[in-house]
């Protein structure tokens, strides 16, 4: 599963980056395999998504948050 | 020449303060420099960098205050100079030292940059700045075994105590820079002999240099064609794909970060829900996030226009008083002209629009302070999408109610070329200070002051003109959006950064600097060109101005007081007539005749090319009101009778008067902002276009305005 469809309240890992335009900026950012990430806002008409990723909150387009695979994880 | 050079790169030591963005680099270059700071170009290229100047114990430094960037890569204009400071290749321009900023709680990213900066050579040392935060987070960080993992000195402060400030200062006093051993071993992506052989040719410190200078030749335009070709040879024998060479490099640091990390850092996730996230709730939703940043909007709105007002008066009476000062106390002659009727109020032009722009300076600066400006990227971005533009283009957007030339400026930050390019073009159409004064002369010419319900008729109108320039921007953003065809990805990652008291010190210099470029910027064009205006303006084929001259000399003769001066008015005006400017207006005059204008409004239109505001002061003059120029309602009765000679009907009729403000909300009308433009695109083909696009859909909208109305 994708970030994009990350539910409220839900804990998940990422898992890994895809390959694609995006990662060097996302893994620049320091979106990273194994870090703690979960939704926060959306903004409307489908803008961009605000996660929680381990201390750090950002803000990425739908788009790229397709990029992002992650494991939820069991609890 | 070089000795002096030379004896200066002995006198000073230069440290640049490289750092991710939101870790308090400016902050801490604020506080070191005060307002010791000045803007530098950098040789070969248009962007700039920002310098400040320090003494500490006796001994002087400059500081060079780079944008923040993620990594030495750059993805934007802005983050290019970070790139090119850094790894400068002739050598001349390179800092003695870099100071690394570190954000305590995002440790692993910010390591991922200064272990960039350690491959390149440069001396360094680290500052982890916002230890307070993160304590609060539960994260402690033992220095002394991180310092041992990297090798370059580490200081852990929280700059926004007094004391931090001492101890960044006595670190750079110490010169406790060292060079940092090689963090990565950059062989395994980039093959060692073909980097030696690029080290050797450009006399490069290290590898990493090497490789970087390879990354970015397409862009440098401090290599020559011959050392394009040699490096495009060298590399003919290996593959190279820069993006995976570039994402390896990238993987391979952050492993190697992660291990040092997970020795030196230790959390205690304290779980309590920051306020921070709280305080998202509303600022970012869904409906309340719009409403608040619109409400901030109209604050903003509210404070330019109104709490700017006083200061304003202030500096437009003491020019006056200065000119006229200037005037009865100098010696007559065509210097002192120049001076009380060309220089001076080509100067206060400029000055008082500081107030607007320092205060617009200054909520921006506070929303950026806060955090709250990340907020409004997220908010605003899938808004500008449709029309070309990005998230980031709202900050330029907004400056431009103040001046363009500021917002044209903000966009540096703003990755994909074509949205930057778009951003660009139509920020001017956002209705600037300057156009405030043309317009509350016309409305008072048009509009009644009445209220139509709860609404005056006068301040509906002025809102109607600034709905009118968005509608411009958003109109022609989607146009370009269209038809220019440059490619490249579109991305938003930003973070959200959590929300912080703004440091007042720091908004005061950022009201101060931006004031600074903008009377730098604008003032050197508009000076040049109110000095042009007022010899065509004063001068004329000396047949008919000479014969206007010596009637004056004749009619004044034996008059005094009042008439004296109603007759020299009378004069002022004819001499406009007769100079170069008045016949430059009359030629276009047929040309404007269908928009409703006589000459005297196109000589209006020909001096306001320079500068929008200058058509006031040209429209007094030449229908000769004389004297105090910025009485506005001396101006407004004066205009309000004028009839046409031929049809002697109004010439400052309705449909007149609503032409020329549309035609002032669209045309072009400003010579700084095309050259920022210029410098900003590094080319005179936007700005060119901008101009004839404006100008045309000022003319035809003008027209169309015009024929309706009457």
């Amino acid at each position: 599963m994708t970030a994009d469809l990350l539910k409220q309240g839900i804990t998940a890992t990422v898992h890994r980056i895809r390959e694609g335009d995006f990662k060097l900026n996302l893994l620049e950012m320091g979106v990273l395999p194994g870090k703690k990430i979960s939704f926060l806002n959306r903004a409307p008409w489908g803008g961009p998504i605000a996660f929680q990723l381990e201390e750090n909150v950002i803000a990425i387009r739908l788009s790229e948050a397709k990029y992002i695979d992650i494991s939820l994880s069991d609890q | 020449m070089q000795v002096t050079e030379k004896l200066q790169s002995i006198q000073t030591t230069t440290v640049a303060i490289v750092g991710n963005p939101n870790v308090g680099k400016s902050t801490i270059f604020n506080t070191l420099t005060g307002l010791k700071q000045k803007i530098g170009n950098y040789p070969g290229v248009t962007v700039d960098k920002t310098l400040g100047f320090s003494e500490i114990n006796g001994k002087k430094y400059t500081l060079i205050d780079l944008p923040g960037t993620y990594s030495l890569y750059p993805n934007s204009e802005d983050e290019v100079i970070a790139h090119r400071v850094l790894s400068s290749y002739d050598n001349k321009e390179n800092p003695d030292a870099a100071l690394v900023i570190l954000d305590a709680c995002n440790l692993e990213r910010g390591l991922l940059l200064a272990t960039q900066v350690m491959d390149i050579g440069i001396p360094m040392a680290i500052v982890i700045n916002m230890m307070d935060v993160a304590e609060k987070k539960g994260i402690s960080i033992k220095a002394h075994e991180l310092f041992k993992s990297l090798g370059v000195p580490i200081l852990l402060t929280d700059a926004n105590s007094p004391k931090a400030i001492e101890s960044i200062k006595k670190l750079i006093q110490s010169g406790n820079f060292q060079k940092a051993p090689q963090f990565l071993d950059i062989d395994l992506i980039f093959p060692a002999e073909i980097s030696g052989r690029i080290q050797d040719r450009f006399g490069l410190h290290t590898p990493y240099q090497a490789f970087q200078l390879v990354r970015v030749m397409d862009s440098e335009t401090i290599l020559d064609i011959d050392q394009k070709k040699w490096l495009k040879e060298s590399l003919a024998s290996i593959e190279l794909n820069f993006n995976t060479a570039q994402i390896l490099e990238t993987e391979t640091r952050y492993k190697k970060i992660s291990e040092i990390l997970s020795k030196t850092i230790q959390k205690n996730p304290k779980g309590s829900k920051s306020f921070s996230v709280g305080l998202d709730k509303i600022l970012m939703h869904k409906v309340g996030g719009y409403l608040i940043f619109l409400l901030i909007l109209l604050l903003i709105f509210q404070a330019v226009f109104a709490w700017a007002t006083f200061p304003m008066d202030l500096i437009d009476g003491t020019f006056a008083e200065l000119s006229s000062w200037l005037t009865t106390n100098l010696p007559q002659g065509a210097l002192t002209d120049l001076l009380a009727e060309g220089l001076i109020p080509g100067i206060g032009g400029i000055v008082i629009f500081i107030p607007q722009i320092a205060l617009l300076f200054g909520f921006l600066a506070i929303l950026e302070d806060t955090g709250y400006m990340s907020r409004v990227v997220y908010l605003m971005d899938r808004l500008m999408r449709p029309f070309g533009l990005h998230g980031k283009s709202v900050v330029p957007l907004v400056s431009g109610i103040a001046c363009a030339i500021p917002g044209i400026m903000a966009t540096r930050n703003i990755a994909n070329t074509k949205e930057r390019l778009i951003t660009i073009l139509v920020t001017p159409f956002m209705s600037c200070s300057a156009r405030l004064p043309v317009y509350i002369i016309l409305i008072g010419l048009a509009v009644p002051d009445e209220n139509y319900g709860f609404f005056n008729l006068q301040a509906l109108t002025l809102l109607a003109m600034y709905v009118l320039g968005i509608l411009a921007v958003l109109g022609t953003a989607l146009l370009l959006q269209i038809f220019l065809d440059i490619k490249g990805k579109s991305y938003l990652i930003i973070e959200l950064p959590i929300y912080r008291i703004p440091q007042w010190k720091n908004v005061l210099m950022t009201m101060y600097s931006k004031s600074k470029i903008f009377v730098f910027e604008a003032g050197k064009i508009i000076i040049t060109i109110s000095i042009i205006l007022w010899v065509l303006a004063s001068y004329g084929p000396s047949s008919t101005m000479g014969e206007v001259e010596a009637e004056k000399e004749v009619a004044v003769q034996n008059l005094e007081g009042e008439a004296l001066q109603e007759m020299e008015n009378f004069y002022a005006s004819r001499e406009l007539e007769a100079s170069y400017i008045g016949i430059l207006g009359k030629q276009i005059e047929p040309v404007i005749r269908p928009l409703g204008y006589d000459w005297k409004i196109g000589i209006a239109l020909i001096t306001s090319f320079a500068a929008r505001e200058v058509f006031v002061s040209t429209i007094a003059t030449i229908y000769s009101i004389g004297g105090d120029v910025e009485n506005e309602l001396t101006i407004r009765e004066k205009l309000a009778s004028e009839t046409d000679p031929v049809s002697g009907e109004k010439v400052f009729n309705t449909a007149t008067v609503f032409s020329l403000m549309v035609f002032y909300a669209f045309a072009m009308q400003c010579m700084s902002t095309l050259a920022v433009v210029y410098r900003e695109t590094k080319s005179w083909k936007w700005p060119t276009i901008q101009t004839i696009f404006m100008t045309l859909l000022a003319y035809f909208s003008a027209l169309i305005t015009y024929q309706i109305l009457s």
